[in-house]
Order: structure tokens, then C-alpha cells, then sequence
């Protein structure tokens, strides 16, 4: 599994600039501990820790409900809800699609 | 109590169409965890013409066999024998067999609906135009489908016509189906490509055009009806019956399913603006493509007003906005302007305090009352301020009848702020959308000695 990080500066309908990415690999299966360890780690990589929200869609963790997952996360963790947020994990993918071949 | 009042109205004017009588509801919902919330299906079911007579919540893991567990079907019996309900509506994604076996459980003729069927049935009574009807009759055929694919799978196990056999498999439904699709798609198509030829016809005629988009029962009807001037639009109304009607409006979810295109004149520049049918949570995604057509009118305009009901507790007004946002999200173009409708309900104070806790989904959103019209004045600022950038331009012609027709062509389709006339020439200066200069410019350019300074 890859997982990417993308810091980025938004409103609520797009992005106003990426401040910088952080990823990481891991070879184990995607269960939701090793998922959210794996995600834990990549928002680790940050240049620099943000002072906003980690955000991320549903599917990945799962569907388990935001204050389990939040646990594992700083300063607090939350799904997506704006288009600004979803346009940021949308880059995170693309980051970690394209990442992958890289680092595994 | 209004919402009552109303609900009567709706099913007698529902009743008047199919002649059916007063249909009594059990509503019922399971969650995987916390409470139940029922207000939402209970509105739907009074939108479609149901009285609630009962309700019934769990909160447990999805049973395979009645998605309840079976001792809360047995009391969903009861309860439906007690109030001699004529169907049960329930507020789940519910498989077909899981259906098939509460139904099973039931008293004969009760029939279960599931949120889907009764929202398509909502949208069946109100479709009143070609699109409308054909929309929700893709919606249909879509549910239906993998239903059919089941049946015909099931049949086909133990069924086979064999050699020289007259039989057929129940795949001829299924044929029927997708075929039926396609040709309602064809239609779609040619109706989407009309309509998209519509709006640029209409920005070519320097109109910008605004949607309207929200939850369901945000009171976008209501918005538009205030802000809209008491002209119709003229252009095509005989192939457009729904234009001829005022938009409805009533404390009633999906009270508007086409789509209502009215003139709104701000300070300087025309305004179209459209009126569409109301988000709403947890939809199928092919439902939400059947509707695809009628979205596009939100999808392609210049400008979008995501109005939300500022009544409601913040927390529901978050779900609201997510869904909205979630509808919007990859397929709209335009700049999102929220606006907190139903001001005038709130307490002083509490506008502050759900601005700032809904900062992250609607920065700063504009606050209205479409009902007393406290705000319109700034909402029509807002828009003017947000929509596309106007360019300036100075003319200068010469006066000739075709350069006459030119300044009031600039005139019909841009706003003039200055027009001087000297002995030989006139100079027009004005504000228009980039592709109304341009062409301004080149009709100038025609006139035989017209210049640009």
C-alpha cells in the first residue's frame, strides 16, 4: 500500500495552494489498522505539521465512523465535506497513484 | 399546523389525478448505531400522498434476511394491523429478497416501499413536463433492472426450455429494460443538447444565467419568486410549458422537479435565473444520473446559489450542505455563493454563531429571509460582484443608421455608461461580457470609418 498526504490551503470550493506532500509505503494487507497506521505515517512525512484537519473519504478507512479513526490523528481528524477537500483528496491520489511504482 | 394543512392539500390534488384513496403509512428505519432520525422519510411519505399513522426505529446490524431483526418485523406487523396501515415505508437501502420477506411477514395488500420507490414516486406525481416524465421513468427502469437480472437468474437455474422447447427465459424482461433505456437516453440526449444550445443562445443575448441549488425544502422557490422581476420569459414558451407556470412553492420536500427559468434584472447586468429540484441525502448515484439533464442546469451556469435552511440546527445544515457540495462536486463549473435562507426564524445571535461553525463548507455565506426579503438587496449585490468580470469599451462611430442599430444592439445586450454625441461621430462607452466586446468590435469594424480609441 502507498499512501499520500497533500498540506494544502483551501476555501470551501477549491484549493488556494499545496504547501507541500508526505508519503508512505507499506507492504501489509490493507486492514484498517494498517491503513490508518500507513496514513498516520504519511501525514508524519509533512514538511511541516499542519494546524488544520486531516481529512479523508469514507471508503478508505472503511466507513468506520470519523471519532474511531481520529484516534491515530493530530490536531483532529474528520471526512470529507467541502469540494475544496474532496479536490485535495483527489490530489492525494493522483499523488500516490503516481508515486507508486516508485516506492514498492 | 401548517405542514398538516398542506400535506391534505398535496394528497387531495393527488387523489383528484388518480382517483386513489387516503393511503395510511407504518415508517420505519434501522441504524447501525445511534437514534434513528424518522422526520425525513415522514416528510417524504406525506410529500407522496401517505398519512403517517405510526413509526418504528431499530438500532442493530443489518439482519441478511429482514434487515430488521425478526422479532421488530413481528412488531411492525402488529403495529400494521393495529392502524390498518395500507404500506410500510422504510428508510433503508433494502434488497429485493429482504423485501420480498418482510412483505412475506405482512398482512396481505400491505405493500413495503423503500426511500428510492418513494422518492420516484414523488417525483412521478409531480413530473409534468416530457423531460420530467422521462427522467423519472429512466429512474424507474434503473431500479428495476438488477431486480430483473435477479429473477431471471433465479429462473434460470432450474428452467430450461430445452431443444425444440417454446419457451423463453424470463431474459426478454431484461431485454425489454435495457432497451427501453437506450431509447429514453436517445431522448434525453436530444432534449439536453436543445437546452444546452437554449442557455448559449440565451448568454449570447448577454443574459448571465444563475442557478438556483440546494437540499430539498431550502426555500429556493421562494428565493427566486423574490428575486425575480414579474416578466416571463418569453423566448420559446410555447415549446416550454414550464415556463408557464410560477414555480411552486410550499413548506413540502420536491415541490419543484423541473426546471423555472425566470428574468431577474440587477442593478446592471440581465440575469436569467433557474430554479431546479432539491438535493437530497443518501441517493443511489444512477438516480441522481437519471436527473442528469435537470442538473445541468446547475452544472452549466455562471454562477450558483447553494441556498441552505438557516433554521435548522447546525449540525443538520452541515449534512445538507456535504450532500449539496457532494452533488456538485466534478461536475459543476461555476463560482458557489451560499446563501442562509430563513433568516427571519432565527434567534439574535444565532446567525453568528453558525456562520462561524460552518465556515469550512460555506465561507462567507450571504443571509436572507426570501419570505420578508431582509438580505435580497445583498444577495443581488453579491451576485452582480461574483459573477463573470464585465470588460469596458469605448467606441467611437460614425452616425449612420447602421452604427444607430449597433449602440442599441450594445444597448440590448450590455450596459452603457456613457453616450456622447458630436456632429460626425458617437461614443459609446460600455461594459459587456468579453464576448460581446468582441463582437461589438467587430461589427465596428464593418462600419466604414468606425475607430477604437
Amino acid at each position: 500500500m502507498v499512501a499520500a498526504a497533500v498540506h494544502a490551503r483551501i476555501d470551501s470550493t477549491r484549493i488556494r495552494s499545496v504547501e507541500g506532500m508526505g508519503f508512505a509505503a507499506a507492504r501489509e494487507g490493507p486492514t484498517l489498522d494498517a491503513t490508518v497506521a500507513l496514513t498516520a505515517e504519511a501525514v508524519g512525512d509533512l514538511p511541516e505539521p499542519p494546524d488544520g484537519p486531516v481529512v479523508a473519504e469514507g471508503g478508505e478507512f472503511y466507513e468506520e465512523p470519523a471519532e474511531r479513526v481520529g484516534l491515530s490523528f493530530r490536531p483532529e481528524f474528520k471526512y470529507v465535506e467541502s469540494i475544496g477537500e474532496r479536490e485535495t483528496v483527489q490530489a492525494a491520489h493522483h499523488a500516490a497513484y503516481a508515486a507508486r511504482d516508485l516506492l514498492l | 399546523m401548517t405542514g398538516e394543512a398542506e400535506g391534505n392539500a398535496g394528497r387531495e390534488r393527488v387523489e383528484g389525478e388518480n382517483a386513489t384513496n387516503e393511503r395510511r403509512a407504518v415508517v420505519a428505519k434501522r441504524v447501525d448505531a445511534g437514534d434513528a432520525d424518522l422526520t425525513e422519510i415522514s416528510q417524504l411519505a406525506a410529500a407522496a400522498g401517505y398519512e403517517v399513522v405510526d413509526e418504528l426505529s431499530q438500532t442493530r446490524t443489518e439482519d441478511a434476511a429482514f434487515m430488521f431483526g425478526e422479532g421488530k418485523v413481528a412488531e411492525l406487523r402488529d403495529r400494521v394491523l393495529r392502524t390498518d396501515a395500507d404500506a410500510v415505508i422504510l428508510d433503508n437501502d433494502v434488497g429485493p429478497y429482504q423485501t420480498f420477506n418482510i412483505g412475506g411477514e405482512l398482512p396481505e395488500g400491505v405493500e413495503v416501499i423503500d426511500r428510492f420507490t418513494l422518492i420516484l414516486e414523488i417525483f412521478g406525481q409531480r413530473a409534468n413536463t416530457r423531460k420530467a416524465q422521462l427522467q423519472v421513468e429512466l429512474a424507474q427502469l434503473r431500479y428495476e433492472l438488477p431486480r430483473a437480472e435477479a429473477k431471471a437468474s433465479l429462473a434460470k437455474r432450474d428452467e430450461r426450455p430445452g431443444f425444440m422447447g417454446l419457451g423463453e427465459y424470463d431474459e426478454s424482461v431484461e431485454r425489454d429494460i435495457k432497451r427501453q433505456i437506450s431509447e429514453i437516453r436517445d431522448e434525453l440526449d436530444s432534449i439536453a443538447e436543445k437546452e444546452q444550445a437554449r442557455r448559449e443562445q440565451r448568454r449570447d443575448s448577454g443574459f448571465d444565467l444563475v442557478a438556483l441549488a440546494g437540499y430539498t425544502n431550502a426555500g429556493k422557490s421562494t428565493l427566486m419568486r423574490r428575486l425575480a422581476a414579474e416578466i416571463d420569459v418569453d423566448e420559446n414558451a410555447d415549446r416550454h410549458p414550464d415556463l408557464d407556470t410560477t414555480a411552486e412553492s410550499q413548506d413540502m420536500l420536491f415541490t419543484t422537479l423541473g426546471t423555472t427559468t425566470r428574468r431577474a434584472e440587477m442593478e446592471k447586468r440581465d440575469v436569467l435565473l433557474t430554479d431546479t429540484v432539491g438535493f437530497i441525502a443518501d441517493l443511489p448515484h444512477w438516480l441522481v444520473e437519471s436527473f442528469e439533464s435537470t442538473l445541468d442546469s446547475v452544472y452549466r451556469a455562471d454562477l450558483v446559489l447553494l441556498v441552505v435552511d438557516a433554521s435548522e440546527p447546525v449540525e443538520a445544515m452541515r449534512e445538507k450542505l456535504v450532500t449539496s457540495h457532494d452533488t456538485l462536486y466534478e461536475r459543476n463549473e461555476a463560482p458557489i455563493v451560499t446563501v442562509f435562507n430563513k433568516v427571519d426564524r432565527l434567534a439574535p445571535g444565532e446567525l453568528a454563531d453558525k456562520r462561524a461553525a460552518l465556515s469550512g463548507v460555506a465561507p462567507d455565506p450571504v443571509a436572507v429571509s426570501a419570505k420578508t426579503g431582509a438580505g435580497v438587496a445583498e444577495l443581488r449585490d453579491r451576485v452582480e460582484a461574483e459573477l463573470p468580470e464585465w470588460e469596458r469599451e469605448r467606441l467611437v462611430l460614425p452616425v449612420s443608421d447602421d452604427a444607430m442599430s449597433l449602440v442599441s444592439w450594445i444597448h440590448d445586450h450590455g450596459h452603457v455608461a456613457d453616450e456622447t454625441y458630436a456632429s460626425d461621430h458617437v461614443t459609446v462607452d460600455f461594459e459587456a461580457k468579453p464576448s460581446i466586446v468582441a463582437r461589438a468590435r467587430s461589427k465596428a469594424a464593418g462600419l466604414a470609418s468606425a475607430e477604437s480609441v
